[in-house]
């Protein structure tokens, strides 16, 4: 009868600590500074996304463009069950707004620089937010991974925007913690390292990362920032190295970043990754979004650091 | 710390969006041969799918050993034939800075991935819809280079339009393909290989139409022979601009 009563006991015990571990995770109240440095990190990100879109989505999308209101819901099946299409709103898809669109990203961009600058809260992140989702859920052809991971990570600010210490802040204490910085910013980080799982995943399924041709195979199709078939060519073992190297660097960051002693290592080698990921392939978007991205493990970086010392 | 029932309710949204968001992704691959298989009359959709879960950097054409190129052939006011591989869309002149054209020259990327994506999948319906907002664009961008409604007669429209989509260069062979001067330099094997060839025409209202070569000649064999002397032949563009309306041969493939 003891046995089973410590049985019940041990059992009660683990879920305790279980539940209290989790709680500590997901709803310990954190300064909600501390979510500060990725609001201004995707904030910047954003900004520059916008005005990205700033002197070409009306090139884009306008009725004399390659993606015309007609055309782009075609495309994502608009009026086919099933397709999503429903959920793809977005002023721009109004004739009246296409003429206006170099306008509308352009205010897009400032709001997302109020963002930045402190101005504004949780409504100001929200209104960025949409407006953004407007952009994306227009020319949803157009888009790529760093936009999903940009606009997903932007869009758990909502939860709590974070405080800043700008001459624009309006309202709030510095110091106030709060459990929705807390769920934020956790939401943030396992967000990152589950999108960069699948990314390994991802890249492990394909034979070409394999036996070292992927670095081949996207400058031969003129997808790098940083090489050419003409570099490339004669230098297998370059090749490979480049290839390989990519992988081993993701696998590193996959390694060190869950674990508070090494995530120091873990958030340098994030960025190299993003700087990888620029030179190798030619999608500055997503190189762009995972440098933003590792500013939700910054903080807890850099106080692993300054306990060593 | 918030309520007991928050907690407990963020608790379980937390799980079910890891669960549902992780394992989608981590088997993002199921999951676009799912939504093939669900959307298999609009494989539209699903094509874009395939590219919106994909996380890898080597995009999925290029994986599949697939050249993506569009060539189109213009005729007239001194463009006897021009050539495009890559994105004609948005022009250098529109481009601001280094960083921007970098991301612009991305998505044009993205675009012509697409349409090379669709015709993998077969759906010539919605290639001939993007190809025709591509020549309307290109259309409009010559008009308003050349100085707008004044040169108006100086418009020309491509008479045939072609979607290439080849193997990639292998790396054991760049060195036979750099130093062939022309396509038909090169190996049969490593040669594109159109998939889609179609006419352009313009219809009476001024608007654009493009009908696949495979349609024109099913259309002039149906024209009695003694009134169709080239029965082989896909029929005359109408486009008055073009000096050799209806001389290119249409074919399916090189």
């Amino acid at each position: 009868m003891n046995l089973i009563r410590h049985w019940i006991n041990y059992k009660f015990n683990v879920a305790k600590r279980f539940l209290s571990a989790w709680d500590a995770v997901w709803f310990a109240p954190l300064p909600s500074m501390e979510v500060s440095t990725a609001r201004v990190a995707l904030g910047i990100a954003v900004v520059l996304y916008s005005l990205s879109w700033v002197p070409s989505l009306h090139s884009w999308i306008s009725a004399e463009s390659a993606l015309p209101s007609e055309l782009a819901r075609y495309l994502i099946g608009d009026g086919i069950e099933g397709t999503g299409s429903g959920g793809r709103i977005s002023v721009l898809y109004l004739k009246v707004f296409e003429s206006l669109a170099g306008i509308y990203a352009f205010l897009t961009a400032i709001l997302c620089g109020a963002c930045v600058l402190g101005i504004g809260g949780r409504v100001t992140v929200i209104l960025s937010w949409l407006l953004l989702l407007g952009i994306v859920h227009r020319v949803p052809m157009l888009e790529g991974p760093g936009d999903i991971l940009l606009l997903t990570l932007f869009g758990y600010l909502c939860i709590d925007p974070g405080k800043l210490k700008t001459p624009f802040r309006v309202g709030g204490d510095d110091g106030e913690s709060r459990w929705t910085a807390r769920l934020a910013l956790t939401a943030m980080q396992v967000h990152v390292w589950g999108w960069l799982l699948v990314s390994f995943v991802s890249h492990l399924s394909e034979e070409m990362w394999w036996i070292g041709d992927a670095a081949w195979a996207l400058a031969s199709h003129d997808l790098t920032n940083g090489f050419t078939v003409n570099t490339l060519a004669g230098h297998p073992y370059v090749v490979n190295v480049i290839t390989h190297g990519f992988l081993l660097v993701h696998l590193l960051v996959l390694m060190l970043l869950p674990w508070r002693f090494t995530r120091p290592l873990g958030f340098a080698f994030l960025l190299v990754l993003a700087g990888y990921v620029f030179v190798l392939s030619s999608d500055c978007i997503y190189a762009m979004a995972l440098a933003a991205a590792a500013s939700v493990f910054y903080i807890s970086a850099k106080q692993e650091v300054l306990s060593i010392k | 710390m918030p309520k007991n029932w928050i907690r407990i309710l963020l608790s379980i949204l937390i799980v079910s969006h890891i669960f549902v968001v992780g394992v989608a992704l981590i088997a993002h691959r199921g999951t676009s041969r799912l939504f093939d298989d669900m959307h298999s009359k609009l494989n539209v959709y699903s094509s874009f799918t395939n590219s919106r879960m994909d996380l890898n950097i080597l995009p999925i054409a290029t994986r599949s050993q697939l050249q993506e190129s569009v060539w189109i052939q213009w005729h007239g006011n001194g463009d006897p034939v021009e050539k495009w591989n890559r994105w004609p869309l948005i022009r250098s002149e529109s481009r601001i800075f280094w960083p921007l054209s970098l991301i612009e020259e991305d998505r044009q990327r993205r675009w012509l991935r697409q349409m090379t994506e669709l015709l993998n999948i077969g759906n010539e319906d919605a290639v001939s819809q993007m190809l025709i907002a591509l020549i309307n664009s290109e259309y409009a961008y010559r008009s308003a280079k050349e100085g707008g409604k004044e040169a108006e007669s100086a418009r020309v429209l491509p008479d045939q339009i072609r979607v290439m989509v080849g193997p990639s260069i292998p790396f054991d062979r760049f060195e036979e393909i750099a130093s062939a001067k022309t396509i038909d330099g090169v190996s049969e094997d490593l040669r594109p290989k159109a998939v889609y060839t179609a006419n352009v025409i313009q219809l009476e209202d001024g608007k654009l139409a493009i009908l696949p070569v495979s349609e024109s000649r099913r259309l002039s064999k149906a024209i009695p022979a003694q009134d169709n002397p080239r029965a082989s032949d896909p029929p005359a563009s109408p486009n008055a601009n073009s000096p050799k309306n209806g001389q290119v041969q249409g074919s399916e493939s090189q």
